[in-house]
C-alpha cells in the first residue's frame, strides 16, 4: 500500500471515529453522575437510606405498640435549597422515591399527599354521582404523622493551580433534614438527616 | 538552449505574468468581497428593534440567525448546538427575549442551561486557544464577562418569583399551589446561587480587575429570599444577605435611599405599618453598551523597483466604526516608493485589524415613577459592563497587535522563501510573483483579524427601584415607565407584612438602538 493511501485510510478512519452521535440504553438502577448536580441516583439512594432510618426508628415501634397498628404517614412539604440555578431538584420525584421505599419497608402505612388526595376526592365525588358501585364516603385513612423537611446544599470549591493549567475541585454536600411530626399533638417524634457528598473535578484546560 | 527545468520555469513565470493583471483584479475583488462579507446587518441590533416593536418572534429569529442556531422550537434541530462556541451567549440572549415577552418559564429553560454552560466554560479548550492565537479571538468559546455571569442567577431569581407569584395568586395568572411551592423553592435556591456567584466575583474568578462586588445584587438576593422565606433558616440568610449588601455599599458608597429603607425591613428591624404589605417595583431600562468593531485598514501602493523616473507611492488609512467621527475616515499620504517597498515588502499591501470597542456611555436611561414616587437608580449595569470591558482592553488590543504583526512577519518570511527559490535569471518574474503573493497574504491576514464583538447585547442598561407600602388585600399599581409607557398591575393580592416584586422593562426614547454598526 502506498504511503498516500495509508494517509488517506487514516484520515477516513479518524473522520469516521469523530462523526455521529450514539445513544446507549442504561439500566435505571445504574448510578450516573455527569455534572455533579442532583440526579435520579441521588434521589433514589437518599430515599432508600432515609426510609430505613425512618422506618426502623424507635418511634415506629412505640407507635405500633401503643396503637396496635403501624403508623399512617403522609409526605408533607420537602423544601429544596440548592445553590446553583441549574441544580434543579424535583421534590415530586424525591417524595415518590421516599413513599416507595417506606411502603416497601412494610413498617408504616403511607397515604397520598395533599395534592393527590384532592384529585382522589374529586374522583370519588364523580364516582358517587355517576358510578353504579359508588365508593364509601368518609372512609379516608387519616395520617397520624407527617414527614417533612428541607434539602440543603453546601458547596466548597478551590482551584488547584498546576504548571499547565489547573483543576477546579468542588465538593457538593447535600443534606436532607427531615422530621416526623404527630399531627394531633405536633410533637416531633423523630428528626434525622441523610447526607450525600460529591466531589467534582473540572480541568481548566481541555482539548 | 537552457536545461529542461529552466525552460519549464520560464514558461511558468511567463504564463503567470501574463495572467498577473487578471490575478491582481481577482485578488482585489476577493479582498473587497471578504471585507464586504463582514459588513452585513447587525442581527443584534435587529433583535433590539424587534423587542422595541413588541415582535418577539422576529427577535428570536434575529438572534438564532446571528448565532446560526436553530432549535426544535423552530422546526429543526441544530446538530452543531452542543459544540457551538456561542452557545452560552445564545442562551442569554434568548432568555432576555423570553423575559421581555413575558414568558418567564421559557426564559428559565435558557437561564438554567446558561448556568450550566457558564460553569463548564471554565474549562478552556487548548485547540480553540491555539486557533484564536493564529486567526482571531472569535474562535474561542464565549465564557461570559463578569457583569453577565452574575446576572444569570439574578434574572433566574426574578423569573422564578414571577412564576411563583402568578401560581400563588399574588398576581393575576393561572393558580397552581404545587407550582407555586416549586417555584418558591427555586426562587430561594436562585437567591442562594446569586450569593454564591457574588462570592466568586469577589474571589476574582470572573477575571475582572475592578468589578469585584455588586451591592445591589446582594439586596436583590435578600429581596428574593425574603419574598419566599418559609423557614427560620431562610430569615437568617436574608439577614446575612442584607448585612453583606450594607458592607458592599459601605465600600462603594452612595446607598440609594430606597435601599436604605429596604435593608432594615430585610433584617427584620423594621416592618411596614400594621396591616400593610410592601410592593417593590423594579424597572429595567435601556440597553447595556453593545460591543462593536473599530476597523483600521492601511493600503499601500508603490511602483515596482525602477531605475529611473519618479518613484512615489501612496499610503491610505481607512478607519470605520464607533469613534470614527473623531478621526479622518480616509487619510492619504504620498511617500517615496522605496520607503513603502522597504517597509511593506511589496508594491501592494493591505494591513490592519479590527479592534473590539465599546462606544462611550451616553446619558443614563430615564426611569419612571409610580404613585408620585420616582423610581430610584439602583444598578448601573451599563457602567459595570463598560468597566469590566475596559479592564481587559489593554491586554486585548496588545494581543491583536502582536498576533497581526506575527502573522505579517510569517507571511513575509514565506514570500521571501518563495522568491529565494526562484531562479536568479528571472528576478523580475520572481519579484512579480512575490508581490502578488504578498498582496494576497497581507489581504488575507487583514480579513482574518475580525474583532470579537460578542456580548450579552439584550442586557438592560440600568435598574430602578421603588418601594411602596400598601394596605393588605387586593390592590392596583400603575407604573409610568421611563419611556412614557404606562403599565397597570391590577388584582395584586398583598398580604400584611409580605413583599411582592413587580418588574417592568422600558426603552426610553433615544436608547432604542443607540449605537451605529
Amino acid at each position: 500500500m502506498s504511503r498516500r493511501r495509508e494517509w488517506l485510510l487514516l484520515a477516513v478512519v479518524l473522520l469516521a471515529v469523530g462523526c455521529g452521535s450514539r445513544t446507549d440504553i442504561v439500566d435505571s438502577s445504574v448510578d450516573l453522575h455527569l455534572s455533579g448536580n442532583w440526579n435520579d441516583s441521588d434521589s433514589r439512594v437518599v430515599a432508600e437510606n432515609l426510609a430505613k432510618t425512618v422506618a426502623t426508628a424507635p418511634w415506629v415501634v412505640a407507635f405500633t405498640e401503643e396503637h396496635g397498628r403501624p403508623p399512617v404517614l403522609r409526605i408533607g412539604r420537602i423544601r429544596v435549597r440548592t445553590r446553583a440555578l441549574d441544580d434543579v431538584v424535583d421534590p415530586a420525584i424525591f417524595a415518590a422515591d421516599i413513599e416507595r421505599a417506606l411502603i416497601a419497608s412494610g413498617l408504616v402505612r403511607v397515604v397520598a399527599n395533599r395534592g393527590e388526595a384532592a384529585i382522589q376526592r374529586s374522583e370519588r365525588s364523580d364516582a358517587v354521582a355517576h358510578a353504579a358501585q359508588a365508593p364509601a364516603q368518609h372512609a379516608t385513612l387519616a395520617p397520624d404523622v407527617v414527614l417533612s423537611g428541607t434539602l440543603l446544599t453546601q458547596d466548597d470549591q478551590v482551584l488547584d493551580r498546576g504548571v499547565g493549567g489547573g483543576t477546579y475541585k468542588q465538593v457538593k454536600f447535600y443534606q436532607l433534614d427531615l422530621a416526623v411530626a404527630d399531627i394531633t399533638t405536633t410533637e416531633i417524634l423523630w428528626r434525622g438527616a441523610v447526607e450525600r457528598k460529591k466531589l467534582i473535578s473540572q480541568s481548566t484546560l481541555g482539548w | 538552449m537552457g536545461r529542461p527545468g529552466d525552460i519549464a520555469k520560464r514558461i511558468y513565470f511567463r504564463n503567470l505574468l501574463r495572467s498577473a493583471g487578471g490575478l491582481r483584479s481577482a485578488a482585489c475583488a476577493a479582498c473587497a468581497a471578504f471585507l464586504l462579507l463582514g459588513c452585513g446587518p447587525d442581527r443584534r441590533v435587529e433583535a433590539r428593534a424587534a423587542i422595541l416593536a413588541n415582535r418577539p418572534d422576529d427577535a428570536r429569529q434575529a438572534i438564532n440567525a446571528h448565532y446560526k442556531h436553530r432549535t426544535s422550537e423552530d422546526g429543526e434541530d441544530d446538530k452543531r448546538l452542543d459544540a457551538s462556541r456561542h452557545l452560552l451567549l445564545w442562551r442569554l440572549e434568548r432568555a432576555a427575549i423570553e423575559l421581555n415577552a413575558g414568558r418567564p418559564l421559557a426564559a428559565l429553560d435558557h437561564l438554567q442551561e446558561a448556568s450550566r454552560l457558564a460553569r463548564e466554560a471554565r474549562t478552556r479548550s487548548a485547540s480553540r486557544a491555539l486557533s484564536a492565537a493564529v486567526v482571531n479571538d472569535n474562535l474561542t468559546r464565549w465564557t461570559g464577562e463578569a457583569p453577565e455571569l452574575v446576572r444569570i442567577p439574578a434574572y433566574g431569581l426574578l423569573a422564578h418569583l414571577t412564576v411563583m407569584q402568578a401560581a400563588a395568586g399574588i398576581v393575576p395568572g393561572e393558580r397552581n399551589p404545587e407550582r407555586a411551592d416549586l417555584h418558591a423553592d427555586r426562587a430561594a435556591s436562585a437567591a442562594l446561587a446569586l450569593a454564591d456567584q457574588l462570592q466568586r466575583l469577589r474571589d476574582g474568578e470572573f477575571g475582572s480587575d475592578s468589578y469585584h462586588d455588586d451591592a445591589w445584587l446582594h439586596v436583590l438576593a435578600a429581596i428574593g429570599l425574603h419574598a419566599v422565606a418559609a423557614t427560620a433558616d431562610d430569615q437568617e440568610t436574608v439577614r446575612l444577605f442584607a448585612t453583606r449588601a450594607e458592607e458592599a455599599y459601605a465600600k462603594s458608597g452612595g446607598m440609594p435611599s430606597v435601599v436604605g429603607r429596604l435593608l432594615p425591613r430585610l433584617r427584620g428591624e423594621a416592618t411596614p405599618p400594621p396591616g400593610y404589605g410592601s410592593i417593590i417595583i423594579l424597572e429595567d431600562a435601556g440597553w447595556a453598551p453593545l460591543r462593536q468593531a473599530l476597523s483600521l485598514t492601511i493600503v499601500t501602493a508603490a511602483p515596482g523597483n525602477r531605475r529611473s523616473g519618479i518613484d512615489l507611492g501612496g499610503v491610505f488609512i481607512v478607519v470605520d466604526g464607533p469613534g470614527r467621527e473623531h478621526l479622518n475616515p480616509l487619510t492619504g499620504l504620498i511617500l517615496p516608493g522605496s520607503l513603502i517597498r522597504d517597509l511593506t515588502r511589496g508594491s501592494f499591501g493591505v494591513f490592519g485589524c479590527d479592534i473590539p470597542v465599546l462606544p462611550p456611555l451616553g446619558a443614563p436611561s430615564r426611569l419612571g415613577q409610580v404613585e408620585q414616587t420616582s423610581l430610584e437608580a439602583v444598578d448601573d449595569i451599563a457602567g459595570k459592563v463598560h468597566r469590566a470591558f475596559m479592564d481587559g482592553q489593554k491586554r486585548r488590543v496588545a494581543a491583536i497587535i502582536v498576533r497581526t504583526a506575527v502573522k505579517l512577519i510569517a507571511a513575509r518570511q514565506g514570500v521571501n522563501a518563495v522568491q529565494a527559490a526562484g531562479d536568479r535569471k528571472h528576478r523580475a518574474e520572481s519579484e512579480a510573483v512575490g508581490n502578488i503573493l504578498w498582496f494576497l497574504l497581507s489581504g488575507l491576514i487583514r480579513v482574518s483579524e475580525q474583532a470579537d464583538t460578542r456580548c450579552w447585547s439584550l442586557l438592560p442598561g440600568r435598574t430602578g427601584a421603588a418601594l411602596l407600602d400598601v394596605p393588605a388585600g387586593l390592590t392596583t399599581v400603575t407604573v409610568q415607565a421611563g419611556d412614557g409607557s404606562q403599565r397597570t398591575f391590577s388584582g395584586i393580592q398583598v398580604e400584611a407584612g409580605r413583599m411582592v416584586v413587580l418588574t417592568v422593562r422600558s426603552f426610553p426614547q433615544g436608547t432604542a438602538v443607540p449605537e451605529r454598526k
